[in-house]
């Protein structure tokens, strides 16, 4: 009787444990939330490459140009007009009278030229030196006027200013080592919409709207960041109204669909998502055998089944939100095992004992390495393996953590035989970074020297028709040597609550740069 | 004769009482019915996990992405998973996984326990001492975090795993056998065959051992349920056996995601968990009491 007691007196403690609060949490007016993955170092010149720094350092300083909302050209955010010359190797920019710095300052264009000196002189680990690479000189015509000297012609200077180039404060910074700011880094002046209120590590950080504002006072009042590691944490604060706006997996818009409070929006993004083939390493360093590996692959498969549909096939390097850039002439790879088999015993794989295949003693293995923690990525890697499995090669599954995973990934020379990867770009059609030898994200060790030498011609060539001829040619190229296996082109998915108004139909990199006209009801 | 034995020998000797029958000790054991649930459970899932090739309908790895969350149906008895994988499969060769770490985690925890156990309370003095702050040291280190730091910084194959659950838990085993042998060696049969001439290793192996047994084996049970417990933890966060190679942990790990949706992918493996762990500590108790009938109740 006794014991009965017990278990019903625990029974009701569990119980009482578990109710679920079913309110939504009440939300704070004029308060956005965004969920963001980590800490921040908000140092313009040496900051980190990763999303977290990104975007908080979107509200709090601005760029020469931005993207605009839907076709994602230039426009200005500090500049207002800018002119090329001699073919685009030099470029004169016109910028915003009555700016003024957080501080209270004015913005001139003394900031830009010791932004953009700095970024290029060695002796700072500039993040953005090879956006600006080959820049001679920068000169100050007048106090809102500026003019930027290139070695050879830059046409696509204006998109890449609005990717992530962050003006810093002269009047503050000049004479310090730009290399260590933490001083700055904890209480950073820029000329953004919002300003800098605290930091607290590990929890949030908090910006306050900037009423002297040139494009204009926010609607908002804050926008706290929240520092959310766990997609699932993000998840259920969205579910309970704690969190406004934050990035999810398409699995997650079945688990989040039921809420009444959230809205969904799919942005493409200009960049691919695809497996990563060392082409340095045995064995994919000959064609033959990326292309079977390539022909294995269900990558429609993938795309209906894992990505639930969410996102686009892949062709080749270039996704569609390159507009004319795109080569619409390449189909897919087709899904195909006996013409990768075929490939393959071509290539001099034979059947050995145990089912794996052999060439000159050595066996078909090779390691597959994901980072852990993305059911998506987790799920790819699982298929991937077992479809190569089929074609007779022996793959070793490795999720590494995030930080192990980017050490071995990202390193020149890479430490990996294949892995899953993505790099996100701007919308600019030249892959330098990428795909040419020895650029800074080829860790698949790429190399084709037509592609090299095209693509360098590409970056200099200002006539569009010519441009566009270029980069169909050079997609032709990368597409037939098949460096890495393109499975889709990269979509964003966002959930916001629906009190959250007038935010961008852009991915959120770039629409943090727009929080000005977002307001909450 | 009898007054003696239960003041100095409060453990039943295992030698078979004059009297008594030989299977007393079971029919006090099966006269407590949880432990025979237990008992029942515990073998099953051991025939099961020793089976898994035969008695699994499908391979536990085979990914099939047009069947994902099938409901169940014969072929599937459980329906499948977020990849389209068999649930019963995977449970079977999870419970092989699981139960093998497990088990031989408990062999690593309780030779070192008993060996430096058996030191500390044999040798006394000095070195006695010594053992026991060292064991008393590594007690109030929390264990989990350290198995996580260990797995980080070292990899986390099955063979890594089961060392750390095994150095991590062998600090009770110590204890239970230094109090036991601290209790046997002043015991007249002990000090009566040292009078005739028995060396230590007679005396350990032939009389301290056999007296120590019966703790050994309850710490043993208990040690199983805490290792099976450990590695479903340590697999549920990414660190302990690896994927493809399914364990209840791991599967916990993929279900996580899908807890909105389809939450029974959780409970499974989840209540499988629970049952293993309890049937574990359900028999070690039993056998506490059965072994020692000064414990039994509390």
């Amino acid at each position: 009787m006794r014991r009965l007691l017990v278990f019903l007196l625990a029974g009701a403690m569990v119980a009482a444990l578990n109710a679920t609060p079913t309110a939504l949490a009440q939300a704070p007016s004029g308060v956005l939330r965004i969920a963001i993955i980590g800490d921040v170092t908000l140092n313009p010149f040496t900051m980190p490459q990763q999303l977290p720094t990104t975007m908080v350092a979107k509200v709090v300083f601005s760029t020469l140009t931005r993207y605009r909302s839907g076709d994602l050209q230039p426009v200005g955010d500090l500049a207002t007009s800018w002119v090329p010359a001699d073919d685009g190797r030099v470029w004169v920019f016109k910028l915003k009278r009555g700016v003024r710095w957080h501080d209270g300052k004015p913005f001139t264009a003394a900031d830009v030229k010791f932004t953009y000196e700095n970024i290029v002189n060695p002796r700072v680990r500039a993040l953005f030196r090879s956006a600006l690479r080959g820049l001679r000189q920068v000169d100050v015509i007048d106090d809102y006027t500026v003019r930027l000297e290139f070695a050879d012609p830059y046409p696509s200077l204006p998109i890449v200013l609005a990717w992530n180039i962050p003006i810093a404060p002269k009047h503050l910074l000049e004479g310090k080592d730009l290399n260590d700011l933490s001083d700055f880094a904890q209480n950073p002046v820029g000329t953004g919409p919002f300003r800098f209120k605290e930091a607290v590590k590990g929890a949030h950080i908090t910006v306050e709207a900037n009423p002297d504002y040139y494009g204009g006072a926010p609607k908002l009042k804050t926008i706290v960041f929240k520092i959310l590691p766990e997609i699932n944490t993000v998840v259920a604060q969205l579910r309970t109204g704690e969190l406004d706006l934050a990035v999810v997996e398409s699995l997650h818009k079945q688990a989040l669909g039921v809420a009444q409070h959230l809205t969904f929006k799919t942005i493409e993004l200009p960049s691919a998502f695809y497996i990563a083939l060392n082409n340095a390493r045995w064995p994919f360093s000959e064609r033959l055998v990326r292309q079977a590996m390539m022909h294995g692959l269900n990558r429609e498969l993938m795309v209906q089944r894992i990505l639930k549909n969410d996102a686009p096939l892949a062709t080749g390097a270039y996704a569609k939100s390159f507009g004319p850039f795109f080569n619409p002439t390449l189909k897919p790879y087709p899904f195909d095992v006996n013409r990768a088999k075929q490939l393959l015993s071509e290539a001099g794989f034979r059947a050995g004992p145990d089912g794996v295949l052999v060439k000159d003693g050595k066996r078909l293995a090779f390691e597959l390495m994901v980072d852990r923690g993305n059911p998506v990525r987790e799920q790819i890697a699982l298929f991937v393996q077992q479809s190569w499995k089929q074609l007779g090669a022996d793959v070793k599954l490795t999720a590494e953590e995030w930080s192990v995973y980017i050490r071995r990934g990202n390193a020149l020379p890479a430490d990996y035989e294949a892995r899953t990867a993505w790099r996100i770009t701007p919308p600019d059609p030249d892959k330098t970074a990428e795909y040419t030898t020895g650029g800074v994200n080829n860790h698949y060790a790429y190399s084709n020297p037509e592609v090299d030498r095209m693509m360098a011609a590409a970056r200099q060539t200002i006539d569009k028709q010519k441009r566009i001829a270029l980069y169909h040619k050079i997609q032709e190229l990368i597409y037939q040597d098949v460096p890495v296996l393109w499975v889709n082109y990269q979509t964003e998915i966002l959930a916001t609550n629906k009190r959250v108004r007038g935010y961008p139909d852009l991915g959120i990199r770039d629409a943090l740069q727009w929080m000005h006209l977002v307001s909450t009801e | 004769m009898t007054a003696q034995r239960a003041v100095l020998a409060p453990t039943l000797p295992l030698v078979r009482p004059a009297g008594r029958g030989g299977g007393y000790l079971w029919r006090r054991f099966r006269r407590n019915r949880l432990a025979l649930v237990a008992l029942a459970y515990l073998l099953l899932i051991h025939v099961v996990a020793v089976a898994a090739p035969y008695l699994a309908p499908h391979p536990p790895e085979a990914i099939d992405l047009l069947n994902q969350f099938a409901p169940r149906s014969r072929d599937h008895p459980l329906g499948t998973d977020e990849s389209g994988r068999d649930i019963v499969s995977r449970l079977i060769f999870g419970a092989r996984t699981s139960l093998a770490v497990g088990l031989s985690a408990m062999v690593v925890a309780m030779t070192v326990g008993s060996a430096l156990g058996a030191i500390s309370g044999f040798y006394g003095g000095a070195v006695g001492a010594v053992v026991m702050r060292l064991t008393d040291g590594a007690l109030t280190i929390p264990t989990f975090f350290l198995a996580l730091l260990v797995l980080a910084v070292f990899g986390s194959n099955i063979t890594n795993v089961v060392l750390v659950i095994g150095l991590t838990g062998w600090m009770v085993v110590a204890r239970v056998v230094r109090a036991e042998v601290l209790r046997t060696l002043p015991q007249e049969f002990v000090l009566a065959s040292r009078a005739i001439g028995a060396g230590d290793r007679r005396i350990l192996c032939r009389h301290v051992i056999p007296q120590a047994l019966p703790s050994m084996i309850v710490a043993a049970t208990l040690g199983v349920a805490y290792a099976v417990l450990t590695e479903s933890a340590l697999s549920y966060l990414g660190l302990g056996v690896q994927p493809p190679t399914p364990t209840w942990g791991n599967m916990l790990t993929g279900a996580q995601h899908y807890v909105w949706t389809k939450p029974v992918l959780a409970v499974y493996p989840g209540v499988v968990i629970m049952l293993t762990v309890l049937s574990y500590n359900a028999l070690g108790d039993v056998l506490r009491d059965t072994l020692d009938p000064r414990h039994a109740g509390s």
